[in-house]
């Protein structure tokens, strides 16, 4: 199928899912560990010097429902913003 | 070997400020006067103009017919823009209008009589010597040869550049405090512990050999 125009289409959608399933990985793993960090403090200033298991297990019981939170659920934008961006260029550059 | 690193690094960033100067949008303001396309030989300096696949017209002696734009700038030097379709790849501006912009340049062209003056923003360098031109990306009517428009565009896209720089430390500065961190000094302490066996040994083999030589 020669398509020249079509292929190379397909292809900035290609790079732009890639990019943006890195992009989605590495955020919510990141955010995910910010609200550890955050979990552990929180435990910390309840329970000074008390032990390490306790604390994992209180930070891995709050950490269930994390996904399912506002912040968590933001990342998201992350897979919508590159075409928002094309088309927002596309318009810009070409109907203005 | 001390400026090795500092040399490289400068290099780094020369090559990244080359790479922005060349892919962002710059404005100028400048006086069209002629628009035509011609038969242009394309060799070694293909990098600096469009892919092919943007439906541009290529014949057997690899020459290609590209619109050109000719302007002067308000100090009399003159300034020539190609005015070529982008890739759907890179760089991004996904231009497709070519030949609208080639119209309205057409429209907006004028004498040094009768001036009319136009912002050009395009990307790319003009460099004579290779026979690259930049790329025409819009053309805007504005008052006079001082008027100055501010390069929104450009200022927007080293604001993101910059956030997700920041992002990317931030991101880069968790992962060490958190991960690589606690791993390091797992790391550690099995080599202190090693060496403190090692030290053992040794006390334990030095004080069996004083005690045969006493």
């Amino acid at each position: 199928m020669r398509a020249p125009r079509l292929m190379a289409m397909l292809r900035l959608a290609a790079i732009l899912l890639v990019i943006q399933g890195v992009s989605y990985l590495s955020l919510t793993i990141y955010l995910r560990s910010l609200e550890r960090e955050r979990l552990e403090g929180v435990w910390e200033r309840d329970n000074p010097g008390g032990a390490r298991a306790a604390r994992a297990a209180f930070v891995g019981r709050r950490m269930q429902g994390f996904h399912r939170t506002l912040r968590a659920r933001l990342v998201a934008l992350v897979l919508v913003l590159p075409f928002v961006a094309v088309m927002l260029i596309v318009y810009l550059v070409n109907h203005n | 070997m001390r400026y090795a690193g500092l040399v490289l690094k400068g290099l780094f960033v020369l090559l990244v400020f080359l790479f922005l100067d060349y892919t962002l949008p710059s404005r100028e303001t400048v006086r069209i006067t002629n628009t035509y396309n011609r038969l242009t030989d394309l060799g070694a300096n293909r990098m600096f103009y469009a892919d092919t696949g943007t439906g541009a017209v290529e014949n057997a002696a690899g020459q290609r017919d590209i619109r050109f734009i000719d302007t002067v700038k308000p100090n009399g030097r003159p300034r020539v823009y190609r005015n070529e379709d982008t890739g759907w790849i890179w760089p991004p501006y996904f231009k497709y209008d070519s030949s609208n912009l080639q119209a309205v340049a057409t429209d907006l062209q004028s004498t040094a009589g009768d001036p009319r003056w136009v912002s050009v923003t395009s990307y790319g360098w003009r460099v004579a010597w290779m026979t690259i031109y930049p790329n025409a990306v819009a053309i805007t009517p504005v008052a006079g040869p001082d008027s100055d428009p501010l390069n929104w565009a450009a200022l927007l896209i080293l604001a993101l550049l910059g956030l997700l720089l920041l992002l990317f430390w931030r991101m880069w500065a968790q992962f060490r405090q958190r991960t690589l961190g606690p791993a390091w000094d797992r790391v550690d302490a099995r080599a202190d512990a090693a060496r403190e066996r090692m030290a053992e040994r040794r006390r334990g083999l030095r004080g069996w050999l004083d005690r045969r030589r006493r």
